[in-house]
Formats: C-alpha cells, structure tokens, sequence
C-alpha cells in the first residue's frame, strides 16, 4: 500500500508546553487513520501541522511522498473539517462550498456541477439547500455542508477534528456510520481526530492512541482492544479493571489481600511492580466456577441491567473493585450483597509495569 | 376601597417620577433643546433685530455660491479624510489585532489615548512639526535635500495633514474592534480551501469586518463635517470649514440669524445621518 | 507569510510615531532654551517658571476646575436619580426620554455651543463663567449612562432583601443601591470633569468677556501667533492634567 501522509520526528512546543513530542507515523493511500486522545494530548496541533496551520518546531511532514513543509496552507491540497462550525456567515450555502473551486479559478459552470455533485453525495439536495444561510441550518445540516466544502476540491486527504462533537448523540451515531460509508465509496484518505474511543475504534482501518504529545500505540482497532502495549491504552480503549501487585515470578502475582494471582508474565517483569489489566467481558461470574485458573470469592455491590448485557461491581477485598459484564442470562438474578464467584484466565490478564 | 388605595399608590409614584426625573429633564429642556428652538426660529428671523426680510431670506443667502462652495469644500475634505483614515488605519487595526498577541489591549489603549487629549492641544502640537522652522523643515534643510523651508502651515496641506492626523484613532477603534471579533477558524479556513493571505483578506476578513467599517466611517465623517478647530488652526481664511463660517457669522459679524440658517442646515444634515447609521444598525443586528 | 507579517508591524510602528511625534516633540521643546525651534539649545525650565508666574494664567487654571468641578457636581446630583428611575421604573415615554438622553453626546459640539450662545443672546443673559458651567453640565447624560449600566448589573434582590429586612425606599436607596454604584459615579464623574476641563468649543461659545478657562488661554495664544515655546509649556503642563485624569479612570476602570 502507498503512503499518502507521514510524520517523521515531529515536535511543536507553544511557549513552555511541549504540545507535539517527536512523533512519527504512516498513513496509508484510501485509509480511514483516527488520532484518538484525552483533551490535550495534541491530536488537534499534529493535524494542524499536517494543514499547514502550524509549523513544527522540528520534523518532515510529506503528503504523497513530497515534503511539505516550506509549502503554505494554501498550496497543500488537503481539506480540512474544523471542530465547530467554520462555515461562512455571509455566504450562503452554494457559496460556501464553492469557495475553494473558486480559488482554483475554476469556470463558473463546471463550479456549479461539483457542488451539485458533493450536495447529493451528503445527501442534502441542492435545489432545497443551495441558496440557504449557513445559520438557517441545523447542527447535522452543517456539519454535512462542512464536509461538502472540504471534498469538493477533490484533496487527497481530508483531515477532521472532533466534527461530530456538537451533535445529538443519536445523530453522532448516524453519522459515524456515514461518514465510514462515504469513505469507503470515494476512497479518500481520512485522518480523523477524536476523543471518543468507541467512536475510533467503530469507524477506522487503524488507531493512534496519543497521549500527552506522543503516540503510545498504532493498530487496527482489534489489536488496540486486546492488545494494548501501554497502560494507558488499556484504561483510555473500552473499560479496563486494574489490579495492582508485585510480579514475584513468570506464574504468579502477589496482591494484598489476595492469594496469589496466577498470571503469564515474561522474565524481565519479575520483581516489579505491575498492574494486571483485565477487561470485564472476560471475567466469568457465577454461584459455582471451576475451570478457570483464577477464581475469587466476592460480594456483589452493584447491578445494572441494561437489557442486552449486565454491569456489575463485585467487591474482592478492602481495596479492590471490579467491574464485571456477564450476559443477562447469566447474571440477570444476581443481587446486591449476594456472595459470589468470579474468575478469569491467566492469559486475559495483561501486564504492564508501573 | 382597593380602587382608591390604587390610585393613591398610583399618584404617589408619579409624585415621585417627577420629582426625580424632573429636575434633570426640566434643565435638559432649558438648557439644550429650547436653544435648538430658538435657532430655529431665529432661522426663519423671527426675532429678528434688523427689519424683516422674508422667512427664507437667510436660507437662501446659504444657498448663495460663496456659502456653497465652503459646502463643498467641507464636504469634500470629510469625505476625503474618512476614506484616507480607513486605508491608513485598517493594516493598523488588523496588525494590532491579530498579530500583536498578549500586547494588543496595551497597544490599542496607545492608539486611543491621544483621543482622550483634546483637538486644540493635539492640533497645536502639530504646528511644531509643520511650522517654517519646524521638524520636518529643519531636518530636510539640515540634510540638504531643500535650502527653503517648505509651507507646511496655512494651506491646505496642512489642513489634510491635521484632520488625518486628530481622527486617525477614531478610526482605528472600531475597526480594531470588529477585526478583534472575527472568528480565526474561518480565516483558517480559507487558507485550508486554497485562498492566500491576500484573497483571504479580500473575501473573508473585509466583509465580515463590514459593520466595524461602517462605524468607523461615521464615526469619522460625521465629526469632521464639524470640524472648526483644525482649519481654525492650521489654515486660513481660504480653507475655511462649515464649522469656520459659522464661527464667522456668530461671533465675528454677530448675524444670529444667518449664523441660525447655517447652523439648522448643519444640525439637520447631522442628525440625518446619524439616524440612518442608527437604522442600519438596527437592521443589522436583526439579521 | 513572515515578510508580510514584519512589513505590516513596521507600518504599523511608523503610525504609532506619526501618532506621537508632534507631542513627543512640543514636549521637548518646552525645555528648549531657544524661542526658535529647529535648534536645540541646552535644557532649560525657564519656560514654565513664566508660567507659574503668570498670574492670569493662575485665573485660567482656577476656571477650569471650578467650572468642571461644579458642572461634574449638577451631573452627579441629575444623573443618579435618572438612572435610577430609567433603570426600575417602565412607564410611557421612557424610549423617547432615553432617546434624549443621548442626544447631547452624539451631536456635534459646535451646534450645541451655537445653540446655547443664541439662547443666552436671546433671553439676554450676560455671559461669564457661569454660562459656560451651564452649558457643560448638559453632558450629565455621560454620568448617567454609566450608573444606569451600573444599575441594572444590580441584582433586584438585593432592594427586595433590604425592603423586607424594613428598609423603606429611601433608604433602601442610601444604603443599598448607592455603595455599590460608587465606583460608577466616581468613573462617570471623572469622564465628565476630564471632558469639561479640556473643553474648547462650547466654552468658546457660551464664554463672555474677561473669562478664561484654560483651552480658551491656549487658543488666544496660539491664534494670535505661531508656535512659542510659552506655549509649549503651557499645553505640556495641559496634556499632564489631562492625562493624569485619563490614567486614574483607567486604573478604576481595571478594578
């Protein structure tokens, strides 16, 4: 596959906060890429550096193989969604997403069939849409003229931060799948920047998990969920238990207030501090368990039943919680105070030091 | 009983509206719209102290060519310097306000506070600059490009120069402050979909600071059709202003009533113009 | 776009001396030991030692305060029961008075200064001091524009609160609503006496014989001759009073 944007050792400071620390990352021709993060981690700098808003501090940005970094926004033939509307107040629709084939100094009747084009691909059609005010339109109907703007000029990435932020979150899910939709169908490269982690994972062909100006993981989506090589991946992506102890050998985990936690650990873990990720779809939680090479006698602290899966809080010892998800066939019974036991194997708990 | 006790409670309040509102309303009346009537009718020489001459007899001396063409002329430098304050001062606002970062509140309190000195003193100061044996000569002679003193004083020039010079910064604020208001993401915007910083400025930045060149506008042309001071100052008899010939026929010839006829025409002009600039607003902020 | 950025900050310094220079410059030459510009000719105070021992100079100086002090002093008195009742009271007519409240500060001072000199000329006033104080106290609406915003930012409940604790209107005036507009009375007074002090034309208009204030001592000078450094001094020391005035507002301002 051919590499459509790349990052190398890009850094960006603003003042004394480093914003952007030395990363470096591929994107791939025709891919659905997402930056996903905590507020504050960068993922808006790095895309406005890859824009042309921003210059790094240090760092080579390339866009289908050519360096861009001596070339102004206005020259990088990229589009870009903002977080929040920035369409323009005084033009109307039709203008607006004309603005940019305008700047390309196109004739005014081939400007006329792309945007008709584009409104039809959002699915807005132009004779209802074309000569609307931008502020007579609603959240959704902006957010689909945005990305209207964006592709009409044909870029070969589009680049978008958050832009499902201030809608409904109905609309938000309706969205999610549109957006993939038309994705896949034009088969422009998307980078898209969020900090919805199920948002990410639903919706692209790879992940970068950044925190704090740096990225801790690449990956699918699958590989993310199950394997994260960070502890902050593992609590940032879907819900994570943690369980904190001292690793004494390659088999076994010592926690206060436990028996041993059997665990599979490499070599160099042992004697150190560690925190054992678990997620909660993988712990079983019955009357009766066996079968399993950890099983624990709890209490139950709290149900939720949310019709198609059971939350539970169970109550290990003193100082640890965790959180359980059972089908409700299983756990639709249980109540709170109720003795119970839980367990999971050793290869669902992952390592990470500490 | 609870209707008498109404409009008891009733009366009380109007008691009280007129004795707070009034004494401030009855001075108003006294000492700044009765003298308007008063113009009025002295307009139309109805007080006159000559004998009378006609109702229009002093309207119709303004209209006369000489009267007319100190009109024009008013008429014409206000209109030039508004439009030499704009083009002078826009690149000033927009520079302090988007490129100046945390120093732009001080920078544009420095602009402003030569507003809060007063014309006569600002104006006069410029004569040092201007005069025979001024800077500006001083330094042309003193590195040889001119053996004469230049005449910067007295003429037209200088008039230019001084009006520029005392409405520049009520240019600047406005402008600066509607330019202060834009939202960046839509210059970034434009960047992004392919304009340069120059059609940026043209499509985007100029007609989103619309409302900010239209206050800037009246904000300076409605004072400088006033102006009385600066020509006053800086020119002489042949740069007289409309503000200059009212001057003259108050208190040089003491003609009340020609003084009135010019004055009314001015007064009328004034208020029309700060009324539809009003309307505009108004219709502004409803869309 | 660096190029662009550095020539639209040196335009933009080459304004701001253009702003300044001819101040900076009449400043300067007050201290100049020379009638004439042109030539510096050794520092010297020798300027305003004539001035301080000008005596009609003095007479100038005391008119100016107390015409601003009084005309500020009718401003605050007619100004604070207008806020007050524009802001609590609704009854008919209040959009056309507010209209007229704001009348004397957007038309031309030369209209009012005419206007009010027809007015004297015609009920046969003599003019003096007194005139041009009347006719400078007609910009209370100044004032009142700042304690009406003032005002308004005042909760209601706090005159409820006051009025149920027992406190009748009077007093629920003095003790309430009040204090918390001082700052507003003090910055709107400031506003106004620094715009009465520095006052020409209206005082030009509306003065009469044998009285002066200082704008009007500056422009006797200053139309009868060129540029003096006496002069220089005079409206330096001018430009401190005023600009002091103007830095006091806007340290209260900031608070």
């Amino acid at each position: 596959m051919s590499i459509e944007v790349e990052l190398i050792n890009v850094s960006k400071k603003f003042g004394s906060v480093i914003a952007v620390d030395n990363i470096s990352f591929k994107v791939y021709k025709n891919e659905f890429f997402s930056l996903l993060g905590p507020s504050g981690c960068g993922k808006t700098t790095t895309l406005r550096i890859i824009a042309g808003l921003e210059e790094p501090d240090s760092g080579i940005i390339k866009i289908g193989g050519e360096v861009v970094n001596n070339i102004p926004p206005h020259k990088r033939k990229v589009g870009l969604v903002f977080q929040g509307t920035a369409l323009f107040p005084h033009l109307n629709v039709f203008e607006n997403i004309a603005f940019g084939l305008k700047m390309m100094k196109l004739p005014k009747n081939e400007i006329k069939r792309r945007v008709y084009e584009v409104l039809e691909l959002v699915k807005m059609s132009p004779e209802k849409y074309a000569k609307r005010k931008v502020n007579q339109l609603s959240g959704g109907e902006q957010q689909r003229v945005e990305i209207a703007r964006a592709l009409v000029t044909e870029p070969n990435v589009l680049l978008l931060d958050e832009p499902l932020g201030p809608l409904d979150l109905k609309i938000r899910r309706h969205m999610q799948i549109e957006l993939k939709k038309l994705q896949k169908k034009i088969g422009t490269t998307f980078i898209y920047v969020t900090h919805d982690q199920s948002e990410a994972l639903t919706m692209s062909d790879r992940v970068a998990v950044m925190k704090d100006g740096r990225i801790l993981q690449i990956g699918k989506p699958k590989e993310i969920y199950e394997n994260p090589k960070d502890v902050f991946v593992a609590y940032f992506i879907g819900e994570a238990n943690f369980i904190e102890g001292k690793c004494i050998s390659t088999e076994s985990l010592e926690v206060k207030g436990l028996n041993r936690i059997k665990v599979k650990v490499d070599k160099e873990l042992v004697g150190k501090r560690v925190a054992l990720s678990i997620r909660p779809e993988k712990i079983r939680i019955a009357r009766r368990l066996d079968g399993l090479d950890n099983v624990f006698d709890a209490v139950i602290e709290d149900v939720i039943y949310k019709g198609f899966v059971v939350d539970l809080e169970v109550r290990l010892t003193d100082e640890i919680t965790l959180k359980v998800q059972a089908p409700p066939t299983e756990a639709a019974n249980f109540k709170i105070r109720e003795k119970i036991k839980i367990g999971w194997n050793c290869e669902d708990g992952l390592p990470f030091v500490i | 009983m609870s209707k008498k006790l109404v409009s008891i409670i009733r009366r009380e309040r109007i008691l009280r509206l007129i004795l707070l509102l009034g004494p401030p309303l009855i001075f108003l009346t006294i000492f700044f719209l009765l003298p308007f009537v008063i113009c009025f009718l002295y307009s139309f020489d109805i007080f006159g102290t000559r004998t009378f001459r006609g109702w229009f007899y002093y309207y119709m001396k303004v209209f006369q060519p000489l009267y007319f063409k100190i009109f024009l002329r008013t008429l014409g430098i206000a209109v030039f310097t508004t439009f030499a304050c704009l083009v002078l001062g826009y690149p000033v606002a927009y520079c302090i306000a988007l490129k100046t970062g945390r120093f732009k509140s001080l920078l544009i309190t420095l602009v402003v506070l030569p507003y809060w000195v007063s014309f006569l003193l600002r104006t006069y100061a410029l004569k040092n600059i201007l005069a025979r044996r001024g800077i500006i000569n001083m330094l042309l002679m003193g590195l040889g490009i001119i053996s004469e003193p230049l005449p910067l004083l007295y003429n037209m020039l200088a008039v230019i120069i001084g009006m520029i010079y005392n409405y520049l910064p009520f240019t600047i604020l406005p402008l600066y402050a509607s330019i202060e208001k834009l939202d960046k993401k839509l210059l970034d915007a434009a960047r992004v979909l392919g304009a340069n910083p120059l059609k940026t400025f043209i499509y985007i930045t100029i007609p989103l600071t619309k409302p900010g060149i239209i206050a800037a506008t009246i904000l300076t042309f409605v004072p400088a059709l006033g102006e009385f001071i600066v020509p006053a100052l800086l020119g002489g008899p042949g740069t007289y202003f409309y503000g200059n010939i009212i001057w003259v026929a108050f208190i040089k010839m003491r003609n009340w009533c020609l003084g009135s006829a010019i004055s009314i025409i001015f007064i009328v002009v004034t208020l029309t113009l700060i009324m539809l600039y009003s309307k505009y607003v108004g219709e502004e902020m409803t869309i | 776009m660096k190029v662009g950025d550095l020539a639209l900050k040196v335009y933009t310094a080459f304004i701001f001396m253009f702003l300044f220079a001819p101040i900076i410059v009449m400043i300067v030459f007050s201290f100049n030991n020379s009638r004439f510009l042109g030539a510096w000719k050794g520092f010297t105070l020798k300027w305003y030692y004539e001035l301080f021992r000008d005596r009609e100079l003095w007479r100038c100086l005391y008119n100016s305060i107390w015409v601003a002090s009084l005309a500020t002093g009718i401003g605050v008195v007619f100004a604070i029961p207008t806020a007050y009742v524009m802001s609590r009271y609704y009854f008919k007519g209040k959009t056309t008075i507010d209209s007229i409240l704001y009348i004397p500060i957007v038309i031309p001072e030369i209209a009012e200064g005419l206007t009010l000199l027809l007015l004297y000329v015609w009920a046969r006033i003599p003019r003096g001091g007194l005139t041009v104080m009347l006719g400078h106290a007609v910009w209370f609406p100044v004032i009142y524009i700042v304690i009406r915003a003032r005002i308004t930012g005042i909760p209601k409940v706090y005159e409820e609160a006051a009025r149920v604790l027992g406190a009748n209107e009077i007093q629920t005036f003095f003790r309430v609503i009040l204090p918390l507009i001082a700052p507003g009375i003090i910055s709107g007074g400031l506003l106004m006496f620094t715009w009465s002090f520095d006052d020409f034309i209206k005082a030009y208009f509306t003065t009469g014989p044998g009285f002066m204030t200082l704008p009007l001592k500056v422009w006797s000078m200053a139309a009868r001759g060129g540029v003096t450094p006496e002069l220089n001094a005079l409206t330096t020391m001018w430009l401190i009073i005023s600009s002091s005035l103007a830095i006091v507002y806007l340290k209260i301002q900031k608070k």
